[in-house]
């Protein structure tokens, strides 16, 4: 700890600490704006400059005033002041140089109100300038149709640049010329090239770089932003979603006539999202530095919102007639559904019908979803799962898994099998952090080159589909390599206690004998511990034994040196982040199992279980919440046992039996023993892999409702459709990868006649006989964890806790999961069964996630398709 | 090699080749080190007291024991990117005997025995330089001086040349560290606060002027004592003092530490151009406080310089006569500092521009009351508050000669016009945009 004295009081922290944050955690205003939290130092605008009047470096170091965000607070007796009368000045002064050749177009800048130049001229700046002389001509000119530069802006405070290098990896964004005519600049003439993920826009403190997709549409005194959760990918960001405010009481906010015709103007945006921004502002950074993704977000959060205001949106309900699809309204939609389901579950049976759910849809109408279909429908047809490949029974979560603050401050990660650069773009950010910022050893295994990969030298790249096979590899090297990593540790350990040894660590005699002493033994006692709990488990062993690294390297076609090159970089640590993807996960042959036998090689070694980067925005929420067809909510297997408590509390009975997972129901339906199908949020025609006999399912069904915010391509096939909000249109909660609970809330209204899918859902259960009851997304919320076990404590106040960002399920000690029993792999199929030359292996991009952005203006720009 | 100098056979033709080198006694030195433990060698270093030249005097055997203790890979670079106004005392030695920087070097790299790699950044204007050392580098390394197995030692060493891109900040050496790195030439953060605790790719590296190196050969021929034959105790050896501006005879000259500035003008450059009167000079290139008159005794050794309330620099002596105008010299210099500024900082890059523009406007006589001592509080808005000591510079020009000669500038503002009856203007008439 360094003991410190700011503006007379006395403060604490602990060494190492940037002076800037000291004041900060004081609550001492000190403007600055080319420090950022994750950001490498440079101490550019000089802002912060503070004065320092002892401290325990030579007096000379302090002559001047220093910056307090390079400023590395160690040892005692530092004496600081942030508000004498020279730091005044000097912040006048730097305020004035700033401000010399600003355009000072604040009434047209996007950033008008809410910028730091503003800000901080406001607290402490000069009120004129003394500039008689021109200002400098600086550039303005558009990067491309997302990103437009205003050099006449710029306080170069580089954290774009910085930004778009350390944390994205990109380096799209550099600095041109010198001195008065520096400036920022893609490369020349050309739009920017790289993830187009706009962060730089977001760290502007200043409105130098603006989103052209958004462009001073509204000012931030009549915006309202509403705090949201992303619903692309699983990383599940925090954003906010800007949507003009609503007129006054009159709905004439302006009296005369000629604001009136303003106000036309100003208010035809009125019900669109206006542009999707980080949920922390840049502005208010070091105060609110929270969430799991504070400042960040990808191309597709932060522009591939334009879907929410699509002119194509459903917005009344669709009935077919005569062959045609017809708008109907919803008595008579509802009741048009309700008749042709109820038939067949009175002629065929309820196993004749299946829902195929969404993983994109909340938590609360997923678990309304296979409530429905298990209670109303009564059976167990039913799966969110619809890209993947392989649908085995999905594992619990336990909380060992790393979530992305844990590979943040990793020292040791491996990735396998995950295009993590297009699919996580939040995880892979926070993997090259740690890589860059702990020196973390990475190693990326799998068929993909994703951008991550250029920020380690293990880079294991196998043939596509045969990352399994590179998983028993790697295996099959990190055995052995652990094994001496430990044994090599403990060697160094007793070296350390030798007297010669122990001599030299006092140093000189800086440190005492018996701290030096206690040191070694504790590391000594540390490093024989962990050799001592390192055993492969039978389970292992049996799948390992018989097989070499080259057979397994060979399959996988790596370099077998390669990989075991990469396994030395990561044996040795006491905690390996492990990540799989779904490259491993649903499209590689074995993959799953492959999975399950990482899992349990991580306990054998100590190391925390693998985190598995799902799909989408909810894909774990919708597994927790039980759109399985042989789970239940809460990952109870289904079967009578199981459902007798549930039964007592739906008040009806619940099928025990196993039902169909997707592929069976497409199947089923194609062979005509599935009459009616009921998809909610999701659009497997596109998704599918297996759209021929989709197609032909689709086709024979007797019965098709679909319930949707577009008339998808699944749709058209449909017999009823329900016109469904999207997530800016809902309350509820999703839950990302790491199992992280975070709240989702409406941005406005849903368009026209559309409805969220749990009021369809209870609509259609009313005129199914099931007396449900509209309840709020809380009420849903409290079943969920009386029911599933799952969920428990999570209330309003925790999800909205500005400190935290959402609620992580399960939490410490909830429960660990059970090891499954490790049956002998194929072998021989885990690199396919070489009957076709070419392999044809889908993802998703930097651009576009599922189906939905295919309906989106702004990755369109990006990625035309 | 005659006694501990630098210039000796500056003038002989063909030095720059290594045939007329070795003939003049070129690589002996070498030859001799090789032959030397390195222990001795570094304590002849450290004895001899070789005060850096580029400016801070800093004693180069001081500068090697910073390195960390236990570094298994060290640079050596040599910074040749000699851009202050007025200096040119590398130019000469790279020219025109380009042998001797390299023998340096490679003497250097052997005492520090963990280098492998020296780079040479060379000013890009030096072409000549640069295409010197190069072809030396070639011959040498085809006489085995350079290469691996240097004369059957078992030693290796490789020198490159790297040419810098015309910006100034690149002479500061943690900016050169990063224009060699293939960055922007910013400066780097400090602390670490030498670049031999972290410097390219973040191992320890020892960047040395050119003329600092080249004073290793002396002290190896003769050892620390003949070294100090020349110079003062703290000062020991010869000082390539650079003369520009109103005198007869401009030029490099050699001596010793204990001469004096008006030996320097009136012994050496034959005294002021056309018999004019003295009126003020620089000692060190453009950075550093004026002299007038009354200085022009000072003994021209770093602690003295910096005694009379200057700093010896890079002893880039600007010599100013009674036809020169202060407000168009301080111009003149403004105009470089705000052209050089690399613009990461923000008093310096608007500081800069700002003093430009006010000076310029002064000096065409559209200047206005008061902005004399806005120019002074602008420099105060600056001073101390720069990332690097460039913007610092800036400010001195401004604020020598309006604490020098305030009557000149409050009449330029005053009456529009100079009252100094001048030949010619020395800053440029394009108005600053």
């Amino acid at each position: 700890m360094a003991k410190l004295t700011i503006d007379g009081i006395p403060v604490e922290v602990p060494d190492g600490t940037v002076l800037l944050e000291a004041c900060k955690a004081m609550g001492i205003d000190v403007p600055n704006f080319c420090y950022y939290p994750k950001l490498a130092l440079i101490g550019a605008c000089r802002m912060c400059l503070v004065e320092i009047t002892a401290g325990p470096v030579p007096p000379a170091v302090f002559a001047k005033p220093q910056a307090s965000c390079t400023t590395i607070v160690r040892g005692d007796g530092w004496e600081v002041l942030t508000n004498s009368p020279k730091v005044e000045k000097l912040r006048k002064g730097m305020l004035e140089f700033l401000l010399l050749n600003h355009s000072l177009t604040c009434p047209t800048c996007d950033m008008g109100g809410e910028c730091e130049l503003q800000d901080n001229t406001w607290r402490y700046g000069p009120g004129i300038s003394r500039l008689q002389d021109s200002k400098a001509y600086r550039v303005i000119t558009s990067l491309g149709p997302f990103v437009d530069l205003n050099m006449q802006r710029c306080v170069q405070c580089q954290r774009c640049t910085r930004y778009c290098d350390e944390v994205m990896g990109n380096r799209a964004l550099g600095m041109e010329h010198r001195g008065a005519a520096t400036q920022i600049m893609g490369f020349p003439g050309e739009d920017l090239d790289c993830v187009l993920c706009g962060n730089c826009i977001e760290v502007c403190p200043v409105g130098a770089l603006t989103s052209d997709m958004f462009d001073t549409k509204a000012r931030p005194w009549d915006r309202i932003e509403t705090p949201t959760i992303c619903t692309y990918c699983a990383d599940g960001c925090s954003m906010k979603l800007d949507t003009k405010a609503p007129a006054g009481p009159n709905n004439t906010p302006f009296a005369n006539d000629h604001w009136d015709r303003y106000a036309v103007k100003l208010y035809k945006d009125r019900g669109r999202v206006l542009r999707a921004r980080a949920f922390v502002d840049s502005g208010i950074l070091i105060e609110e530095y929270k969430g799991n993704n504070q400042e960040f977000l990808c191309h597709k959060g932060r522009f591939a919102f334009h879907v929410i205001n699509h002119p194509q949106r459903l917005t009344q309900p669709l009935v077919r007639r005569n062959g045609e699809l017809e708008p109907a309204t919803w008595p008579e939609a509802i009741a048009a559904a309700a008749t042709g389901l109820r038939r067949i579950q009175e002629t065929n049976g309820p196993d004749a019908l299946g829902g195929i759910g969404s993983e994109k849809i909340t938590n609360e109408e997923s678990y309304l979803f296979q409530k429905f279909i298990r209670t109303v429908f009564g059976t167990n047809n039913v799966d969110c799962r619809v890209s993947a490949k392989d649908l085995r029974t999905e594992r619990a979560p336990g909380r060992t898994q790393p979530t992305v603050d844990d590979l943040y401050n990793s020292t040791s990660i491996l990735v396998v099998g995950a295009g993590i650069t297009e699919e996580n773009p939040l995880t892979e950010s926070k993997i090259r952090l740690a890589v860059r910022r702990n020196r973390a050893s990475l190693v990326v295994a799998g068929s993909r080159r994703s951008l991550i990969a250029d920020e380690t030298t293990s880079f294991l790249r196998c043939k596509p589909g045969a990352e399994a096979a590179l998983v028993y590899a790697l295996a099959l090297a990190l055995a052995p390599s652990r094994q001496s990593a430990l044994q090599g540790a403990v060697k160094k350990a007793e070296d350390a206690t030798l007297p010669t040894a122990l001599e030299k660590a006092t140093q000189g005699g800086k440190v005492p004998m018996e701290v030096v002493e206690k040191n070694a033994q504790d590391a000594l006692s540390k490093a024989q511990d962990a050799i001592s709990k390192f055993h492969l488990s039978d389970d292992v062993r049996g799948v390992l034994s018989g097989r070499t690294l080259e057979d397994a390297a060979g399959q996988a076609g790596v370099d077998p040196a390669l990989v075991e090159a990469a396994a030395r970089a990561i044996a040795g640590a006491p905690a390996t982040h492990i990540v799989l993807g779904q490259d491993l996960l649903v499209k590689a042959p074995g993959g799953r199992e492959a999975a399950d036998f990482l899992r349990t090689l991580c306990r054998s070694f100590g190391w925390p279980d693998p985190a598995e980067l799902l799909e989408h925005n909810n894909s774990r929420g919708a597994r927790d919440m039980g759109v399985l067809p042989d789970l239940l909510p809460g990952y109870k297997p289904a079967g009578d046992a199981s459902a007798e408590p549930l039964s007592i509390v739906w008040g009806t009975r619940v099928p025990g039996a196993t039902g169909m997972n997707t592929h069976e129901m497409v199947r089923a339906a194609a062979e005509g023993q599935l009459r009616g199908l009921y998809v909610v949020g999701s659009n497997p025609l596109v998704s599918y892999p297996g759209g021929d006999l989709l197609r032909r399912a689709l086709e024979r069904l007797d019965f098709l409702v679909v319930q949707d915010a577009f008339l998808s391509e699944t749709a058209i096939h449909a017999d009823v459709v329900f016109p469904a909000a999207m997530w800016s249109e809902k309350d509820g909660t999703f839950t990302n990868w790491e199992g992280r609970v975070q709240r989702v809330r409406p941005a406005l209204a849903p368009p026209g006649e559309a409805k969220t899918d749990d009021e369809i859902l209870v609509d259609l259960a009313h005129a199914m006989g099931h007396p449900w009851r509209m309840q709020s997304y809380e009420q849903t919320q409290a079943e969920i964890a009386q029911v599933g076990g799952i969920y428990t404590g999570i209330t309003e106040e925790a999800l909205t806790d500005p400190n935290g960002a959402g609620v992580l399920w399960p939490r410490q000690n909830d429960y660990e999961p059970e090891l499954v029993p490790l049956g002998q792999p194929d072998f021989s199929a885990l690199a396919g069964d070489g009957a076709y030359p070419m392999v044809l292996f889908t993802g998703n991009t930097t651009y576009h996630h599922g189906s939905l952005t295919s309906w989106d203006e702004g990755p369109r720009t990006a990625e035309p398709i | 090699m005659v006694g501990p100098r630098l210039y000796h056979y500056l003038d002989v033709p063909g030095q720059h080749t290594l045939e007329v080198y070795e003939r003049n006694g070129g690589y002996q030195a070498l030859k001799k080190a090789l032959s030397m433990d390195r222990a001795t060698l570094v304590d002849q270093v450290k004895a001899a007291a070789i005060r850096g030249r580029g400016g801070a005097g800093f004693p180069m055997g001081n500068k090697w024991g910073t390195i960390p203790p236990g570094s298994t890979t060290i640079y050596i670079t040599c910074n040749a990117d000699e851009s202050e106004p007025g200096t040119c005392s590398n130019r000469e030695v790279l020219e025109r005997d380009p042998h001797q920087l390299i023998e340096s070097m490679i003497i250097c790299a052997y005492a520090l025995e963990h280098v492998r790699t020296c780079y040479i950044y060379i000013r890009g204007e030096y072409r000549l330089g640069a295409e010197r050392l190069n072809q030396a580098i070639q011959d040498a390394r085809a006489q085995g001086y350079l290469g691996d197995n240097i004369m059957g030692t078992g030693f290796n060493l490789d020198i490159w040349v790297f040419r810098g891109a015309g910006a100034y900040i690149c002479g500061e050496e943690t900016a050169l560290i990063e224009s060699i790195e293939g960055k922007r030439g910013q400066p780097r953060l400090r602390p670490p606060y030498f670049p031999t605790v972290m410097g390219i790719t973040n191992k320890p590296t020892v960047v040395n002027n050119v003329e600092t190196i080249i004073n290793i050969i002396p002290v190896v021929l003769y050892g620390a004592d003949g070294y100090k034959a020349y110079g003062t105790e703290k000062s020991p050896g010869t000082k390539l003092y650079c003369m520009s501006g109103h005198i007869k005879k401009p030029g490099v000259y050699e001596a010793p530490f204990t001469v004096t500035l008006r030996q320097l003008i009136w012994d050496f450059a034959g005294g002021m151009l056309n018999d004019r009167k003295f009126k003020t000079l620089i000692p060190g290139g453009a950075s550093f406080q004026w002299f007038t008159e009354e200085q022009l005794d000072t003994v021209m050794g770093f602690d003295e310089v910096r005694a009379a309330g200057s700093n010896l620099g890079s002893t880039g002596i600007m010599v100013m006569d009674e036809t020169t105008c202060v407000v168009d010299a301080a111009l003149n210099l403004v105009h470089f500092f705000a052209h050089e500024s690399c613009g990461k900082c923000t008093p310096c890059r608007e500081g800069t521009r700002w003093l430009e523009q006010i000076i310029w406007r002064i000096e065409h006589g559209q200047g206005r009351a008061g902005e004399v001592d806005q120019l002074l509080d602008i420099t105060d808005n600056m001073d101390g508050k720069c990332f690097c000591l460039l913007g610092e510079s800036a400010i001195v020009p401004v604020r020598s000669s309006i604490s020098l000669f305030r009557e000149e500038w409050d009449h330029h503002v005053t009456h529009k016009n100079c009252m100094v009856q001048r030949d010619y203007r020395m800053s440029s008439t394009a108005q600053p945009h």
